[in-house]
Formats: structure tokens, C-alpha cells, sequence
């Protein structure tokens, strides 16, 4: 069966989760039922290890961590919006062979889901807890942007969230401030250009999706999107790890709202960023910062040959001279574009900034168009790459 | 156990952040360190590739003999050392140190010259001198109205590259000399002057262009003459001087140490009797007959290069991700880190090692 298919009820698909432990639920985020799943997955030797996210040295500072025995879970967090991390090559390139449980957001779920096609994850050994993401924002932007608008010390910090088309953060001292992103990202400042263009919110290609929207206090809000998903619900029940009960109507056209929101603020500006875009122009000035330094190569999570044909000794640039970055985006556009996540974390390790993701989610767009493939979703692998290719 | 933990990048003088994963007892790979204000989780190529000196390490204290390692023991190689040390007069050692180091070791290795009365000990500043002038910082470029590139810091130092090109972004002008026929850095400036040879030719050309909220960025220099040149050019037009340089704490270095060119380390090795050097690869600079049977040659470093094969003995230290310690980055500032690379290794760290030596 597939993901996003499954629960002919309403009852059985949402369900209003929360943590049995008193130390998960006063620590945890909305009711700590992230937190128990985990504790529940690894108590019972479900998983080998869970894959989630340290808090390093603040808020803006996102460390992945794998937890091997329940009483590590209490160290870690939950989603922190200002790290923008990406969990999937991790588990790729190191974890192949272990049955993991991993904490995604959205992208990191698309990421999982298409390097399953391409068989670099065991869809068998992994589970994945989805968090519901209304994007991130780069560290050093956050801090600014704090200092700048909210007129605190951005070391005095402790927690931050995106609610209600708000980013808002929480200080030592317990006052709370939140500011329309709306606002924030006319400025400039804000989600990362690719988040601002998500139309993915809530993870629902992943077993589970939790999170705060249309939730009550105390409770997280849990979507089951696949059976797997519904095993763990039911087994994190059975063994006395958490607690559930039916979200109200009202509670579930909240949650409705919130999301739609959301994914129409996405909608506007992939239209502002990718259609009115850069020009060919602007585009061949960016081109010529590039240094061929294969960051954008390396960090994508989709980009995974054995061995790279760029780095073939008829791409080989000499050394003496410039590269020809044509040749080398043009060979990844070709062929990661139909999968692009839209992740951004090319434009985020680029050394000269140059707006990778724009022009590799613009393709990724039109092929959607024209194919109906969406990256991420789904079983089926992108029609350049399936059977049914002669289709096209 | 899959382990991500920070370091600073010591691939050049930058101080960019790089996250390092280990794993079972191995460093596997590098992960963006996006809470690093330099960089920000992008890291050049150089970078990245930082930990494949964690590859074909020398694992283990070796006696060279007719080009060869033949692996040791410290016991064994600490008598040689220290046989060699008691048979000269303090005038006859000279420890070569590098920006490799620490500032913590480069103070170890400074108290043991000191101890035994060496005077000659530097390391190789690739024709940068020591200088008194207070650098420009990164936030400098941000705020330029020129920015005057020497060598290509693009391809180079793309992470202070990438301050020139927000600050491009800005309105900034960019203007490259060099003695390339063209380069990354060329193609990205707005004017592109080469020069053959020696900065002094081409510096006319540029004097009437800068003023006080002007930059200079070099990571070359022909000579010591020639960054005496950049000096005066940035004090006769009030511009702020940034020199960038090739190893991690060259900075530290330059604060501590006398910086020498190839003549002083070819003269200083030619006086000497025995020669230390420290997480360095002179051949770099000098060629094997510079070196070759001029003295006893201690080489601590793990590398597995040709040096290594003309030394006579060799401790192998520790990598950087295996040590906590601080560097001195390019714009003077001291950045500290701790243990990154999760690796079994029992070997002697460099100040242990000189701590045995004292």
C-alpha cells in the first residue's frame, strides 16, 4: 500500500497523541509523543538507533545525533527552526545497514522516499516520525534578523516557533515575541528562499506526521500515513508509552487551515522566485562565480553515483584555468532535476552563492507539469528513469 | 556510532566551521557546520577533502634508512633524538614550525626552544614577513567600496571570496592583479591587471583607486619586498590590508615565531647540525639537494610524503581533528575547538611529544 493512502476513517488516519512519562511531557514539545515513540522504538529493540537533532551550542546550532538506548532521547530536541539540517545522506552513506527510526521534516521525508527508489535505503529498515515544518531559517540570518526586528539579544533565545504565519521565540525570561514571516521576508529576511517555496508542510510521506497545528495543549496532533506508521501508533499504545485520543472537528479544520495557508504562501512564491526569477543574464553572472568545488554536488541528498561521470577525464577542467561551470551544471541538471526535493541545501553550502536550488526546482516544476511526477512522493520512480518513459 | 562533531577547517587561514562524522572509530565524512559565522556550512573543496589526512598516515614512530620507514618505537626514537640534541651546541639546532600548529603547541615548541637555548627556530611564511599592521577584518569587505584582490582568492579562499562577492552585491568594485594570464578571480573582476613577475611594475596602476573604504586582499606575494609594497600602498591611501594565508594558524604563527623565506630557511639549515620540523613538508619550497644530508632530521608528522623519506626519523603527532587547541585565523581572530575526530590512535600528541623531549 502506499504512502498517503490508507485510513478510510477519519478516526483512524488523526489522533491526538501525548507522552505517559511526566519528564517527557514537561520537557518535550506538545506533550512529548515524538519523544515516547522514540523511547518506545528503541526500549523494544524495534530500531538499532534513532536519528534526530542535538541542540549544539544554542538554538541556531542543530547537531544530528544517533540515539542507541531509550534514556538518551530525553537529551535530545525537537525541530529547531533556525538549523537547517538534512538528515538523509547521513543515513545513506553510514547507516545503510542499520534499522533506523529518523525525526524528518518534509524535505528530509522527500530526500528518504527517493533514495528508497533508488535502493540507497532499505524501505525495511527505516522509519520515519515526520515533524510538521513551516521552513527553517539560516542560523546567521535568525540572529540578525532577531536583533534586528525583535530589538533582544539573540543569545537570549531558548525556544522558537512558527505558528499561525508567525515566527515567534521564546526568552530566558519566559516573554514570548512573534513577528508575521510575511513581514520578515519583505525585508528580506526570514525562511530560506526554498522553504518560502515548500507546498509540503506537513510530512505526509512519512509513516507519521506530529505536530502542533490543531493540537490541544499538552497534545501532539498525529497523522498515520501508513501502516507502518500505524503499527508504531499501536504498539506505543499497547506497551504504555503514550496516550491518544480523537482530535475535534474543530481542532482537525484548524490544522486544515493553518497548512492551506501555508502551502498558499508557498504556491505565491514559487511563482515570485522561480517564473519572475533571474534572467538568462543574471543567470550567466552567476555562473561564472562557480568554482567547480562540487559542494552542491556533494551535500545533495539525491546525487549519489558511485562513480560521478563529472569527475571523468573529459570533465576534467585544467587546473590553470577557469572551470566551465556550464558543463557541470548542465550534466547535474540533466540528471538530478526530475528528482529535485527542493531541499535548498545546495544554495546553502555554495561558496559564492549562487541560487542552485532555484534553477533545479524550476526544472523539477516543469517536469511535474509535464509528467505528474512530484519528487518525493510516492512509489514511482520519475518517468525519465521508469519503464514507462516511452510514454513520454 | 555515528558521531558529527565541530572543528575549525584546516585547510587555509580562512577559519571556516566544518562538522566532522566519525564513525566505529573512523572519521567518514564532513557535514556543513551551518551555525559557523564565517561560513555558515559552506566549505570549499580543499575543505572538505581535510579529512583524508586521516588516509595514509604514518601510523607509527619510524627510523628512515635508505628511504625507507621501518616502523619503531618511541623508546627507540626518543634516544636517537636525544642522543643527536646532546651531542650539538644550541646553535646547531633549528626547528622549522608551521601554521599547522596550534597556538598551544607553537608555545610548547617555543618553551623547548628556549629551554635548550635555540634561537633558531621560524617557519616558512611564503614571502609574507612578519608585519606590525593591524589586518582588515571580514567584516571590512562587507563595507568596501574597492576591494583589491592579489592571487586568486576565488579559487583559492572561496570562503573570503564569497565576502567579496556579497559585497560586489553591494556596489563594491572589484579590481585583480596577478601574474596569471586569467583566473577565476580575473573573470569575476571588474578590471584584471597582470603583472610579471613583481607587484612593483603594476602598483602605479592601481594607487589612484583606493581610499580609506578601500580593501586589499592578497594571498600571494613574490617577496617580502613586495608586501612592503602593499603596506605603503595601504598607508599612503588609508585602505585596510588583508594578507590571507595557505595553512590554518599561519596567523598564530606570524605572532609568535619569525616568518622566513626560502634563503633563511636554506641558511638556517645549512648551519645546523639537527634540524626539527614541525608538521611542515619543506618540499614545498625547497628542493631534496636544499635539505638532503645537511643535518639530522626530526620529522613530526603523521604525512606520508617524499620529505618523510629523506628525514631520519619520524614521531607522527596527531592530526588536527584528533586535538583541541586554537587557531588564529587570517583576520586575527583566535578560534578554539575541540576533539572532532572520534579515532583510535594511542600516538603522542606534538606537546607530549616535546614534553618527552625536554
Amino acid at each position: 500500500m502506499s504512502l498517503l493512502d490508507i485510513g478510510d476513517k477519519m478516526s483512524e488516519k488523526f489522533i491526538l497523541a501525548k507522552s505517559k512519562a511526566n519528564e517527557i511531557t514537561d520537557s518535550g514539545a506538545c506533550g512529548g509523543a515524538v519523544s515516547s515513540i522514540f523511547q518506545y522504538l528503541l526500549a523494544n529493540e524495534i530500531v538499532d538507533g534513532v536519528l534526530t537533532l542535538n541542540k549544539g551550542v544554542d538554538v541556531y546550532d542543530g547537531v544530528p545525533r544517533l540515539l542507541t538506548s531509550a534514556e538518551e532521547v530525553i537529551e535530545t530536541c525537537g525541530s529547531l527552526h533556525c538549523a537547517p539540517t538534512m538528515v538523509s545522506d547521513l543515513i545513506s552513506d553510514f547507516l545503510a545497514d542499520e534499522k533506523i527510526a529518523v525525526a524528518v521534516k518534509p524535505c528530509d521525508a522527500k530526500a528518504i522516499n527517493e533514495l528508497v527508489k533508488r535502493h540507497r535505503i532499505d524501505g525495511d529498515k527505516i522509519i520515519t516520525v515526520g515533524l510538521n515544518c513551516g521552513g527553517t531559517v539560516r542560523p546567521e540570518v535568525a540572529q540578525e534578523m532577531i536583533e534586528k526586528f525583535y530589538n533582544v539579544d539573540s543569545s537570549k533565545v531558548v525556544k522558537e516557533e512558527i505558528d499561525k504565519g508567525k515566527f515567534i521565540i521564546e526568552l530566558d525570561d519566559g516573554e514570548e515575541i512573534g513577528i508575521k514571516i510575511d513581514d520578515l521576508e519583505e525585508e528580506g529576511y526570514g525562511r530560506r528562499d526554498n522553504c518560502q517555496r515548500c507546498e509540503l508542510k506537513v510530512p505526509r510521506n512519512a509513516d507519521i506526521a506530529c505536530g502542533n497545528w490543531g493540537s490541544e495543549p499538552g497534545w501532539t496532533f498525529v497523522e498515520i500515513n501508513s501502516e507502518k506508521g500505524q503499527e508504531i501508533i499501536d504498539g506505543a499504545i499497547a506497551e504504555g508509552f503514550i496516550e491518544t485520543k480523537a482530535p475535534s472537528q474543530k481542532a482537525m479544520e484548524m490544522r486544515d487551515k493553518v497548512e492551506n495557508i501555508m502551502i498558499k504562501m508557498g504556491n505565491k512564491n514559487v511563482g515570485k522566485q522561480l517564473d519572475d526569477g533571474l534572467s538568462f543574464e543574471e543567470w550567466e553572472a552567476q555562473w561564472n562565480k562557480c568554482i567547480k568545488c562540487f559542494a552542491c554536488r556533494d551535500v545533495c541528498p539525491i546525487c549519489w553515483c558511485h562513480e560521478c561521470e563529472l569527475e571523468k577525464p573529459y570533465f576534467k577542467d585544467d587546473p590553470q584555468s577557469p572551470p566551465d561551470p556550464l558543463g557541470f551544471h548542465g550534466v547535474r541538471l540533466s540528471h538530478m532535476s526530475p528528482s529535485c526535493i527542493n531541499c535548498g541545501q545546495c544554495d546553502d553550502v555554495c561558496p559564492m552563492e549562487i541560487p542552485v536550488s532555484k534553477i533545479f526546482h524550476k526544472l523539477q516544476k516543469k517536469y511535474e507539469v509535464h509528467t505528474g511526477y512530484v519528487a518525493g512522493i510516492g512509489d514511482e520512480k520519475p518517468p525519465l528513469y521508469s519503464p514507462m518513459k516511452e510514454d513520454f | 556510532m555515528l558521531d558529527i562533531k565541530h572543528t575549525i577547517c584546516p585547510s587555509c587561514s580562512v577559519g571556516c566551521g566544518l562538522n566532522i562524522v566519525s564513525k566505529d572509530g573512523a572519521v567518514v565524512g564532513t557535514y556543513p557546520y551551518k551555525r559557523h559565522p564565517i561560513n555558515e556550512g559552506k566549505n570549499c573543496l580543499n575543505g572538505r577533502n581535510s579529512i583524508l589526512q586521516f588516509d595514509n598516515q604514518i601510523e607509527n614512530p619510524s627510523i628512515v634508512k635508505n628511504g625507507e620507514l621501518e616502523e619503531s618505537d618511541y623508546e627507540t626514537v626518543f634516544k636517537l633524538i636525544k642522543d643527536q640534541l646532546a651531542s650539538i651546541d644550541a646553535s646547531e639546532l633549528a626547528i622549522i614550525c608551521s601554521g599547522n600548529s596550534t597556538n598551544e603547541e607553537l608555545d610548547r615548541i617555543k618553551e623547548f626552544a628556549d629551554g635548550f637555548g635555540c634561537e633558531k627556530i621560524g617557519f616558512y611564511g611564503y614571502n609574507f614577513p612578519n608585519f606590525a599592521v593591524d589586518v582588515a577584518s571580514y567584516d571590512d569587505i562587507a563595507g568596501a567600496k574597492t576591494i583589491l584582490a592579489i592571487g586568486d582568492i576565488y579559487r583559492e579562499n572561496p570562503l573570503l571570496a564569497r565576502r567579496i562577492v556579497l559585497s560586489k552585491e553591494n556596489g563594491a568594485c572589484l579590481i585583480n592583479l596577478d601574474d596569471v594570464e586569467k583566473s577565476i578571480t580575473s573573470l569575476n573582476a571588474d578590471e584584471f591587471i597582470q603583472f610579471d613577475g613583481h607587484l612593483g611594475d603594476k602598483i602605479d596602476a592601481v594607487k589612484g583607486k583606493l581610499d580609506e573604504n578601500s580593501i586589499i586582499i592578497a594571498n600571494k606575494v613574490c617577496c617580502k619586498d613586495d608586501f612592503a609594497l602593499l603596506e605603503s600602498l595601504a598607508g599612503e591611501n588609508g585602505a585596510k590590508l588583508l594578507p590571507v594565508f595557505n595553512a590554518p594558524n599561519m596567523k598564530g604563527a606570524m605572532n609568535k615565531l619569525d616568518s622566513w623565506d626560502v634563503e633563511e630557511v636554506k641558511n638556517i639549515i645549512g648551519d645546523s647540525k639537527v634540524l626539527i620540523v614541525v608538521k611542515d613538508n619543506p618540499f614545498e619550497y625547497l628542493s631534496k639537494d636544499d635539505i638532503k644530508g645537511k643535518a639530522f632530521i626530526v620529522n613530526i608528522s603523521n604525512e606520508d610524503n617524499a620529505f618523510a623519506k629523506i628525514s631520519d626519523v619520524i614521531l607522527p603527532g596527531k592530526s588536527w581533528g584528533e586535538k583541541a587547541g586554537t587557531f588564529t585565523n587570517c583576520e586575527g581572530l583566535e578560534q578554539s575547538f575541540d576533539i572532532s575526530a572520534e579515532i583510535e590512535n594511542d600516538n603522542l600528541g606534538e606537546v607530549e611529544i616535546l614534553d618527552e623531549l625536554a
